[in-house]
């Protein structure tokens, strides 16, 4: 059944690269927005809801990727749902990110002086208002370095997508490994591929920290 | 009835009893400075008065609302500015953004007319030509006058100053000055904290000595700085006992 | 709901379960000594080293960070002995995981040294010492004392990585829970009963360091900063 390493399999490399890309972006989104709400609730009033954050957070930083992965993926069975990739691996790359992405802009948030609320606080703006127009905008301003550099960490982690058989780049190479038994070649190819997505994003991570202090 | 009433005043942080008792009366145009050493309880009282800090015993009233009066919170903010030693100015938004957030956002006035207002403010301060520039690029005597004008903008009935010339270098603190000689002129009420005796004399027309948590002192500017009547005043000022 | 909870194929294993943790825990430490010592050598290089040796490493970092650890094992694993180095699981592994985090140390490393005053390198050049002797005997210790936290963060994120090389069958914790499963069936009760157990790892790990950092970092980071 073996044959030659072919210009096609490429094609089916870079195809499944489109879904590495779409899925990060997919974890990004949905894991930000779940992010941010991790990130106000960890630094919310009520000291329940900062204590379930705090849970929350080392629970998901504490634990592999792949095993949250796992877990989930065979956890849906057990609610009724039959075994699906696709949302499997959507519920963990969000739960993930948010975590960490969480974790990241809580600390911004954190970083940004008291007396900025209280300037707020004078001019009489609402509590939601300061966070809307003071506080976020600041946080989210100094956490973009971090926030990028994390970009990288989700492209990455989406190659473990391969083991509940999510068609992206790794689950790719493997079938064309299989038949082609070039691993060399192909994951080297892989390699590449992914070195191409998270390379700009380093970089693009290291130039906004760079500009941060610059400004700063 | 004045503008600010304040009877038997306490605050205590940990064991120490910063606030010991303070009581205050300030009328409407008045330009009060309150003067004294590093934990006096001069800036505590002052953010009492601002609402930052909570007191632990007596009240504060202004202009007949009670700090405190939940239901009033908002009546009450409208009617205190408060101007900080470090400008706090929001770093994210222009001059004119600073000035104009409140007046958009708690006033819910329309672009145009916040913006009528922020200039005329800014104006009022003399730095209207830099509405268009990020805090990070100004003096430190211009961030302080834009943080005067985006107190001024919502006009509040009683203007607390702290510290607000503390962080500036000799020269800055003249512009601040003038301002503040020109709002005094207009008869805008304000507090001012101060550790600078030249300054207290030059902007207020009368000076509270808080001493330990108490008003040591308190009369016309003049008279409570040329003779003071008590020792510990009289060991602030520098006078030879 | 026709689910019902089974944790009996955790208990029956557990025995075995517990070689899995004493396997991940050997294979972390394994690979955080080799990772350190990639870190040092690698951030001697970036500091003494000629343009050439910079610029290798530099590459390695780059390639490596920007990588998934999944394909940098695979290419160990499947791509070496392809081209006439055949490596067993358990070796690949530690090399691939190694090989991992040895670029992120010697970034951590790199910034670390950036913060160990620079007259330093002067006194020991004064002295007649050699770069490496100004290295490893002036500037290496407050170096690390200073990167501590960072590399601790690192270690965590390389003892989760572990479960990682399951996937080329190499001996640790969820390699068991991944035979052990797929002779029970019982995959979500196993990796739910793994999830916990990499959590009381790692939290151990963190404690662990910490009580490190307690004990001999801070004195030194206050010897460091005066």
């Amino acid at each position: 059944m073996f044959r030659e390493f072919a210009w096609l399999d490429v094609i089916s490399l870079l195809r499944a690269a489109q879904w590495t890309i779409l899925l990060s972006l997919f974890a990004f989104v949905a894991g930000g927005l779940v992010g941010l709400a991790v990130a106000l609730a960890r630094v919310s009033r009520i000291a329940a809801l900062r204590y379930a954050m705090i849970g929350y957070i080392n629970l998901l930083q504490g634990t592999p990727f792949l095993i949250q992965l796992l877990v989930i993926y065979f956890g849906l069975t057990f609610v009724g749902i039959r075994l699906d990739a696709w949302s499997s691996a959507a519920i963990a790359l969000t739960l993930y990110t948010s975590a960490f992405l969480g974790e990241i802009w809580r600390g911004c948030i954190e970083g940004v002086p008291t007396t900025q609320w209280e300037a707020a606080e004078v001019l009489g703006l609402s509590h939601f208002q300061k966070y809307l127009y003071v506080i976020l905008p600041q946080a989210l301003l100094v956490s973009l370095p971090a926030t990028v550099g994390f970009l990288v960490q989700i492209v990455k982690a989406t190659s473990l997508l391969s083991v509940i058989g999510f068609a992206e780049i790794m689950r790719i190479a493997q079938t064309i490994n299989n038949v082609t038994f070039q691993p060399f070649i192909v994951y080297g190819i892989c390699a590449v591929l992914y070195f191409l997505i998270c390379l700009p994003l380093s970089r693009f991570s290291v130039y906004l920290e760079r500009r941060l202090h610059g400004v700063a | 009835m004045a503008l600010l009433e304040i009877q038997a005043l306490r605050r205590r942080i940990g064991g120490n009893e910063v606030l010991a008792g303070i009581d205050l009366d300030v009328e409407a145009g008045e330009v009060l400075a309150l003067i004294g050493r590093s934990g006096s309880g001069k800036s505590s009282l002052l953010r009492c008065i601002g609402g930052l800090d909570t007191a632990d015993g007596g009240r504060i009233v202004v202009d007949g609302i009670g700090i405190g009066d939940a239901a009033r919170k908002r009546d009450l903010r409208e009617r205190i500015g408060m101007v900080f030693q470090s400008f706090n100015l929001f770093p994210h938004l222009s001059v004119e953004g600073n000035v104009t957030l409140a007046l958009r956002k708690v006033r819910g006035m329309a672009k145009a007319e916040a913006r009528e207002i922020a200039h005329a403010m800014l104006e009022k301060v003399g730095i209207a030509d830099k509405a268009g520039a990020y805090p990070r690029a100004l003096s430190g005597g211009q961030m302080q006058r834009v943080a005067i004008a985006r107190s001024l903008a919502l006009q509040p009935r009683l203007l607390l100053l702290d510290e607000v010339t503390s962080a500036l270098d000799p020269e800055m603190v003249r512009e601040v000055q003038n301002v503040l000689t020109l709002l005094a002129a207009e008869g805008v009420t304000m507090i001012l904290v101060t550790h600078e005796i030249d300054f207290a004399r030059a902007a207020s027309r009368r000076v509270a000595f808080l001493h330990k948590g108490r008003i040591g002192e308190i009369g016309p500017t003049k008279q409570v700085l040329d003779t003071p009547a008590t020792a510990e005043l009289r060991e602030f000022l520098g006078f030879r006992l | 709901m026709d689910y019902t909870f089974q944790f009996d194929a955790v208990f029956a294993n557990w025995p075995l379960l517990f070689d899995g943790v004493l396997l991940t825990i050997r294979l972390s430490i394994i690979t955080m000594a080799s990772g350190l010592l990639i870190g040092i050598l690698g951030a001697y290089v970036l500091r003494f080293g000629p343009r050439w040796g910079i610029a290798i490493v530099r590459g390695y970092v780059e390639v490596f960070r920007n990588t998934p650890l999944l394909v940098q094992l695979f290419f160990v694993y499947f791509g070496l002995p392809s081209i006439g180095l055949p490596l067993s699981p358990n070796t690949a592994a530690v090399w691939a995981l190694g090989i991992n985090l040895g670029a992120y140390t010697i970034e951590i490393i790199r910034s670390g040294l950036l913060g160990v005053p620079a007259g330093l390198v002067d006194a020991g050049r004064s002295l007649g010492l050699t770069d490496l002797k100004i290295y490893l005997l002036i500037l290496l210790r407050p170096a690390l004392v200073i990167s501590f936290p960072a590399l601790s963060s690192q270690f965590i994120v390389l003892l989760l990585g572990t479960s990682v090389v399951s996937t080329i069958s190499a001996e640790e914790l969820t390699a068991v829970a991944s035979s052990i499963q797929s002779r029970t069936f019982r995959s979500f009760e196993i990796y739910l009963a793994v999830l916990a157990i990499y959590l009381a790892l790692s939290l151990t790990a963190k404690a662990i360091l910490y009580a490190i950092s307690r004990r001999f970092i801070y004195a030194h980071l206050k010897m460091i900063k005066g």
